[in-house]
């Protein structure tokens, strides 16, 4: 009796807060991302798990409103309009040297006050063009950031007209997350958040409203355990 | 005639991915005066993955409440009571109970994460059981939170008696191939329902409860049938079955696996294959033979699945219960519980709190949880019934 088991083929956006208080950790940051993905499929193996595919994308984010305001520096890489910086997806571990190239082109840098623009990130993240392959998927969203987030109708203004149709307020993002609402290709029943964010608004309501998200509450300066790391990695290798 | 007395066939199948980190309990098979009652309890490893140190060991608390839950029952069971409506606030107070103990006895490790999706002790509980009435008459009675699942297995085919509580309600009916998050499940900090289902049998029959790891990664409901059909087919005697079955579970799984059959009315082994596996022909020919044709090519895999479940779903949905709903469940709020004293003091169904909406599910309560053990009275373990 010949007789297959499932193929899952999972998809991971990294959201990284690229703004210049993050300059400390950014190093830190990058090598988590790094191997974040290898690191999954350990503890996918190490559980059993198989994964059919894996696909990796970054998007790093700044402030809309420091980036709009600032004057342009034209000999910096990422002058004002580099709000987001956003990578295709990467098919792992083929174009594992791709990750690594664009990964190493984020500086810290700019940024303004302390709340950045990490809702639109995550925003952008769950547009992203999500896999369909496999006969069953998961689709997780990772963000790292050491600050809070500004009210997005605060920064509503400020958008480049490429991000003109980001969600209006929390609670349009909010819908964006648990039904769906604007986003075609994220399936709802694939769909895993990961925070590690410092334990303050936004990130602490929207881990307890919303479904399937899990924070980290980070320590500006400090790393994670490898004990809490471990965890991390296992919950969600266990729901794949 | 005591339960004692009936002609069944009973296999187990428990697989640990990681050997002594599994999350599912062993599997449980119970013969009482009256009822036999078969149970699996999956413990859930991405919302409970918390580790606790109990009595010097260190678990998940997923593994700890599954096991929890396993020995809670047995004790439940041991202590007279039967699988009913009217005793479903005791078993869900003994489940709080028991969960309660470990938290007592749980020196925390230490976890920073937090997140809705976190539970305190969290287990699925699936289990059946089975009455006899009058001489050729059963009762079946399914209970459970959670995906785990009770089948009733006959000549007709393979039905499920329970409904996965989930929160997409579509991979249940109509796209049963993919999966979703849990909407219910057994824990210590959220209220949880209890659903009951039953059904009354007049000819021979085999109840079947499994974990999502013994069902969820074959490709289709079509293919779980047929793995337990072929299975059944090509190994003469009872325990072979049970280690060739829990071999193909085991190649396929790729979760902690559990599932264990009881057949009822059948004069013996040989009796139950031969009924079982008359039409297996016409089975691989109609349901198996067809997909694998369509080789590599998984779009037409896709679409041919789709028309072969249509013409499936009608016979496999027809025990099926309704969906979740107040008034339906049992609901068991772990506040309510432990605030109304000891187990013994858990009160009967017809006191629940009725306004305890599903809606107020999500709301969150801080507290901790079990222990286990317990006297195992006349339960099986893991592993087949000698009785044959």
């Amino acid at each position: 009796m010949s007789m297959q088991g499932l193929s899952v083929a999972v998809d991971v956006v990294m959201c990284i807060d690229v703004t210049a208080s993050m300059h400390p950790l950014i190093d830190m940051v990058k090598a988590n991302a790094r191997r974040f993905h290898g690191d999954l499929v350990d503890a996918c193996e190490k559980n059993d798990r198989i994964v059919s595919r894996l696909r990796v994308r970054v998007i790093g984010f700044r402030d809309l409103a420091y980036n709009q305001e600032k004057p342009r520096d034209s000999t910096h890489p990422h002058n004002g309009d580099a709000v987001f910086e956003e990578s295709p997806f990467f098919e792992l571990p083929r174009q594992q040297g791709n990750l690594a190239a664009f990964l190493d082109r984020l500086d810290a840098a700019g940024g303004g006050d302390e709340p950045e623009s990490g809702l639109e990130a995550l925003a952008l993240a769950l547009r992203s063009d999500w896999t369909h392959e496999g006969e069953r998927q998961r689709h997780v969203v990772v963000l790292w950031t050491d600050a809070p987030a500004h009210p997005i109708e605060s920064r509503v203004a400020y958008r480049p007209a490429a991000y003109g149709d980001l969600p209006a307020d929390l609670d349009e993002l909010t819908e964006m997350w648990e039904s769906g609402q604007g986003v075609t290709r994220l399936r709802g029943n694939a769909r895993r958040l990961v925070l590690y964010a410092p334990p303050e608004e936004p990130w602490m309501g929207l881990v307890d409203q919303w479904y399937l998200a899990m924070h980290y509450p980070s320590t500006a300066g400090k790393g994670l355990a490898d004990q809490d790391y471990g965890e991390i990695l296992n919950g969600i290798a266990k729901t794949i | 005639m005591t339960t004692a007395d009936w002609p069944v066939v009973n296999v187990a199948v428990d697989i640990e991915k990681v050997r002594g980190q599994g999350e599912d309990s062993p599997p449980l098979s119970f013969f009482g005066p009256h009822q036999a009652v078969v149970a699996v309890f999956d413990g859930m490893g991405g919302a409970g993955n918390q580790p606790f140190e109990i009595d010097g060991r260190i678990h998940t608390g997923a593994r700890w409440a599954a096991r929890g839950l396993r020995s809670s029952l047995v004790e439940f069971l041991d202590a007279g009571e039967r699988i009913e409506a009217a005793s479903l606030g005791r078993l869900g107070g003994a489940f709080v109970h028991r969960l309660d103990r470990l938290d007592e006895r749980a020196g925390r490790v230490r976890s920073r994460l937090r997140g809705s999706t976190r539970r305190l002790f969290p287990s699925t509980a699936a289990l059946a059981s089975v009455e006899r009435t009058r001489r050729r008459r059963w009762r079946v009675t399914a209970c459970w939170a959670g995906d785990s699942r009770v089948y009733l297995w006959t000549p007709q085919g393979v039905q499920p008696l329970t409904r996965d509580h989930v929160m997409d309600p579509g991979v249940v009916e109509e796209r049963p191939f993919e999966d979703s998050p849990l909407s219910n499940a057994v824990s210590l900090d959220r209220p949880f329902a209890l659903q009951l289902h039953e059904v009354e049998l007049t000819r021979p029959f085999a109840l079947i409860a499994a974990s999502d790891g013994a069902y969820g990664y074959v490709r289709s409901p079509m293919h779980f049938e047929w793995m337990l059909r072929y299975s059944l087919a090509r190994w003469p005697d009872a325990s072979i079955w049970e280690r060739r079955l829990g071999a193909r579970i085991g190649r396929l799984a790729q979760d902690d696996a559990t599932l264990v059959v009881l057949a009822v009315g059948f004069r013996d082994f040989r009796d139950l294959r031969r009924t079982m596996i008359a039409d297996n022909r016409a089975f691989a020919a109609t349901y198996i033979a067809g997909l694998r044709a369509t080789g590599a090519d998984a779009a037409r895999f896709a679409e041919r699945r789709a028309a072969l479940w249509r013409r499936y779903s009608a016979n496999y949905h027809a025990l099926l219960p309704p969906v979740l709903e107040n008034g339906r469940a049992h609901m068991c709020d772990p506040v309510e519980v432990l605030a109304a004293g000891p187990a013994g003091a858990a009160r009967p169904a017809a006191a629940a709190r009725p306004a305890s909406g599903l809606g107020r599910w999500r709301q969150e309560r801080r507290t901790g949880s079990t222990g286990s053990t317990g006297s195992t009275g006349s339960a099986g373990s893991t592993g087949s019934k000698g009785r044959r």
